[in-house]
């Protein structure tokens, strides 16, 4: 037989890159995903309740209770209370642990690669979708619906500049906790190891930091920190961040990697 | 001839097995190409290799002209049916093909063909019902028309019948004559009739080793070229040795009895079973016998595949 090419199909053209190859049409599927699959609900509603719950507390409080006085009635501070814990990053990691184990476990990670889609556009589809998704319904509508609730409750309008500089800097939280679950879920097939992991991440480097202050400053996991640093002119280590970038360089290296070895 | 898919010493090991071994083969551009083999045999990894889902030990592939590559760019030239297709269960059948075709860059007229699509592999009824209320059959017929929504000029099927019941896959298997010429169809499968009903060429894998490939016609007609069979009434037992003598034959035995008619196996000489047939006809009109059968002997390709398998174990 001869090598001549058959030409029965018309060869389709290109339209990206080899590397992000298919990637806006994986992204739109994500999105979808979120949307129909009512995860950007739950994620939303957990984390307006709870975001609204932390802005009225000193206005709940009954006067004369213990410590009633100490509490602060200004409502930029009110708004971005509950965002100084760990809850919203819980979140971050309860509602992405399974966004790689669960099309592992359906068969529709293999059945995507059958067509023309690179594994770096799966992998960043994934995490962008859920950035775009969880940084509208997890961060920007909690802090919009708590800023709205502040003003009416404080009689005061919060300082809208250091809100939505919080707002906007709090997506590095997101961005590296979605980062990890999609690294980890290349290489873990139990989404139960998946969010095992994640949360000895959350909660290892402030255990050590204790310790060693200098493990809480180069910790990724310190992020959050930091942005609420920054939005409220408090002091901040340029370490944090420059730890949350490497972070996410590696997590993306590593995924990659991982993932680029993997067959169906 | 131009050629769809190229494997060229495509070889893979999993830990502690050999799935492929040194397997070149190229399929006809147009053909509906039978890939054979017992289970394990190793059609499901070349399979798996030629879509970019596992990646080949040494050796390389293309597809349409376009190397199979971990980036893929080659799996626009390609169809993929797995086989137990999984889609995303929250979508529609009609949208499970309208991301496929997004995927694939086709955008002119992709609703039409989506529903001709639909129609085609008959499932229009359910198109607009989620895929996780679609039964096993379904399924697998929404996955033949998401491998053809691009236009592929190949379309690699893994076991495409084996879980249809007969309705579903007479429907299939006539699908698939309907694509010959339209693009190539090679596809993977252990039911041996179905290969003799569709294939124009067929290739054998045994133990990742390929045993032979050849167009489906002149491959069953490789075991029999020279033989006749021959029935004759009113023999005897001298008949045997007769035959023997009749020019062109090299060989003849008696292969059954049945009251006055007697069956025999006979082995021409050289390929000239046309004159030897006509040698025999005169034989028995010369021996007051009655012609009853006179025919090249034909083998199904169970037989053949049998026979081929057999030898190779015996060379083994």
């Amino acid at each position: 037989m001869t090598a001549e090419t058959a030409t029965l199909a018309p060869v389709v053209s290109h339209r990206q890159g080899s590397l992000f190859l298919g990637f806006g049409t994986v992204f739109r599927k994500e999105v979808a995903e979120w949307v129909r699959g009512r995860r950007a609900l739950i994620v939303g509603g957990v984390s307006i309740a709870f975001a609204a719950l932390t802005t009225i507390i000193p206005f709940i409080v009954p006067k004369d209770s213990p410590g009633a006085a100490a509490l602060s009635m200004d409502p930029t501070f009110n708004v971005l209370a509950g965002w100084s814990g760990l809850t919203f990053q819980i979140v971050a990691v309860l509602a992405t642990m399974s966004l790689m184990s669960t099309e592992r476990d359906r068969g529709t990670l293999g059945w995507n690669l059958t067509n023309p889609v690179s594994r770096t556009s799966i992998l960043a589809a994934k995490w962008a979708a859920a950035m775009v998704v969880y940084g509208a319904v997890g961060v920007f509508l909690p802090i919009a619906i708590s800023a709205a609730i502040g003003t009416v409750v404080y009689g005061a309008v919060p300082e809208l500049g250091t809100v939505g500089l919080f707002a906007l800097l709090y997506l590095t939280v997101p961005a590296f906790y979605i980062g990890l679950m999609v690294a980890l879920g290349t290489g873990l097939k139990a989404t139960a190891g998946i969010a095992g992991i994640g949360f000895l991440i959350m909660f290892l480097p402030s255990g050590f930091g204790a310790l060693l202050p200098i493990i809480n400053e180069v910790s990724p996991t310190s992020i959050g920190a930091w942005a609420m640093a920054i939005a409220t002119g408090a002091p901040a280590s340029v370490l944090t961040i420059g730890g949350w970038i490497v972070a996410l360089m590696v997590l993306a290296v590593g995924a990659k990697i991982v993932f680029d070895r993997q067959e169906f | 001839m131009t050629t769809a898919i190229s494997m060229v010493g495509l070889t893979k090991h999993y830990k502690g097995v050999q799935a492929l071994t040194d397997l070149t083969l190229d399929v006809p551009a147009g053909t509906v190409y039978g890939f054979l083999g017992p289970n394990g045999a190793g059609k499901t990894t070349a399979m798996k290799v030629l879509a970019g889902l596992a990646k080949a030990t040494s050796g390389g592939a293309t597809v349409n002209g376009v190397p199979v590559s971990g980036g893929g760019e080659h799996r626009r030239q390609l169809g993929f049916l797995a086989q137990d297709p999984r889609f995303y269960g929250w979508m529609t059948g009609r949208e499970t093909l309208r991301y496929v075709a997004r995927l694939r860059g086709t955008d002119t007229g992709r609703e039409q063909r989506i529903s001709t699509l639909l129609e085609r592999v008959g499932i229009a009824d359910a198109a607009d019902r989620p895929t996780r209320t679609y039964s096993g059959g379904m399924r697998q017929r929404l996955g033949i028309a998401q491998a053809l929504v691009g236009r592929p000029a190949v379309i690699l099927l893994d076991e495409p019948v084996s879980a249809l019941d007969p309705i579903g896959r007479r429907d299939v298997l006539g699908l698939m004559q309907e694509l010959k010429g339209e693009t190539t169809v090679f596809y993977s499968t252990h039911i041996l009739d179905d290969v003799e009903r569709v294939s124009d060429h067929v290739a054998i894998l045994d133990h990742g080793r390929l045993v032979k490939a050849a167009p489906t016609h002149v491959l069953l007609g490789s075991f029999t070229r020279n033989m006749l069979r021959v029935v004759l009434g009113g023999a005897s037992t001298e008949t045997e040795s007769a035959l023997r003598l009749v020019t062109g034959v090299a060989a003849a035995s008696l292969v059954s009895r049945d009251g006055e008619e007697w069956t025999y196996e006979v082995t021409a000489k050289d390929r000239a079973s046309a004159e030897v047939q006509a040698a025999i006809t005169r034989f028995a009109v010369d021996a007051g016998l009655t012609l009853i059968g006179n025919s090249e002997e034909t083998l199904d390709l169970e037989t053949v595949f049998l026979r081929l398998i057999d030898q190779k174990e015996v060379a083994a």
